[in-house]
């Protein structure tokens, strides 16, 4: 049966002869299997034929230039070297502010139990300690999904590769950790 | 003059620093990019997600386009990749179960509006979800973008040997998975 389906796609396709489509029409109608075969694969190429009729709405295409332009205008202003400048120097001005705020109410609390600390000046150096670490974290849980036999084999048959010797590429695996992160699961 | 020159034209236009040469290539060919991850994808919402990616890496790696082969070749070729990338990451994610309720999208949802021939489209975009990837990767290039066996395999880096089996099985598969909708 293989070699008649690889018949039968070869006159949907427009490779036989005329000698050859004959001689498969009369196959065809001679045996009741191959003919169901036969109508199976007709239905199937007229579904795709129809669907190459298909027509997206012109304001979609139109959008596609403005997005990917307005997108790339503000990726560029924020590797521009005045924004890195000014946003290096805010940076540094807030730490110092926190540090010597920090110093002056560690001396104020020493006697207390409860440390208050300035929200905003808090959550610079908790983005701060995050940027310089989360590569690390990111290293360290990739090799841990990694080693996990488990993970992989499960995600091999999910994405049926056949090749046994597959690896999940890095970038996706540290697709996974950023997901984990974003949820603070970690 | 003949597209592909045409192609050379815009990229060494846009390499010298005209921008607006890019945006002529981009309409030029931005149909054909949607459609393959489209098709690849099975939802607007990640083929648009692909279109951006694809558009993002022709603006940055036009310069290392060597001019050999059909720009159309290159950009196929990043189109797949960017596409079969995504496949994985949104099945490793989904096996992991760790999408994030607030970005799980609505695949029902179409802001891309399909004018024409949404039936047909919608009924094989359901059964390409069902390929492999690799099964789908060569059944789209030959069917909805006509390329012969030698283009498929400079595009995918795949032998032809190895195309035509697969090629054979994602017809065989789409036509079970059709009578199985049928029957349904």
């Amino acid at each position: 049966m293989k070699i008649k389906n690889q018949k039968i796609i070869d006159f949907f396709e427009g490779n036989l002869s005329e000698e050859e489509k004959t001689d498969l029409l009369k196959e065809v109608n001679s045996n009741l299997e191959l003919k169901k075969e036969f109508e199976s694969f007709k239905k199937l190429y007229s579904s795709i034929d129809g669907s190459k009729n298909v027509k997206i709405s012109d304001d979609y295409y139109e959008s596609i230039l403005l997005r990917f332009r307005n997108r790339n205008h503000k990726v560029s202003f924020l590797l521009k070297p005045v924004f890195v400048t000014i946003s290096v120097i805010l940076l540094t001005s807030s730490l110092i502010l926190f540090l010597l705020t920090r110093t002056s109410q560690d001396d104020f609390n020493q006697n207390n139990d409860f440390v208050e600390i300035n929200g905003y000046d808090f959550e610079n150096v908790e983005q701060m300690y995050k940027l310089v670490n989360e590569d690390k974290i990111i290293d360290l849980l990739f090799d841990e999904l990694i080693n996990k036999e488990e993970n992989i084999i499960a995600v091999k048959k999910y994405l049926q590769i056949e090749d046994s010797y597959y690896e999940i590429p890095e970038s996706d695996a540290e697709d996974i950790y950023q997901e984990l992160l974003n949820k603070k699961i970690l | 003059m003949s597209d592909k020159q045409k192609d050379f034209e815009l990229i060494e236009k846009f390499l010298n620093g005209d921008e607006s040469a890019f945006n002529l290539l981009v309409k030029r060919h931005q149909e054909k990019i949607y459609m393959v991850a489209r098709r690849m994808l099975g939802n607007h919402l990640d083929a648009d997600e692909v279109v951006q990616e694809v558009l993002l890496v022709l603006y940055k790696k036009l310069n290392t386009f060597k001019f050999e082969s059909a720009f159309s070749t290159w950009l196929y070729r990043i189109t797949m990749t960017r596409s079969i990338n995504f496949l994985k990451k949104r099945a490793i994610k989904n096996l992991l179960s760790i999408f994030d309720l607030k970005k799980e999208r609505s695949y029902n949802q179409n802001p891309a509006e399909i004018i024409e021939g949404k039936d047909q489209f919608e009924l094989v975009e359901k059964l390409l979800k069902k390929l492999p990837p690799k099964q789908r990767e060569v059944f789209i290039l030959k069917n909805f973008e006509n390329l012969k066996y030698e283009e498929i395999s400079e595009i995918t880096g795949k032998s032809i040997g190895t195309l035509k089996a697969n090629y054979f099985h994602s017809v065989n598969k789409l036509k079970e998975l059709l009578e199985k909708h049928y029957e349904n």
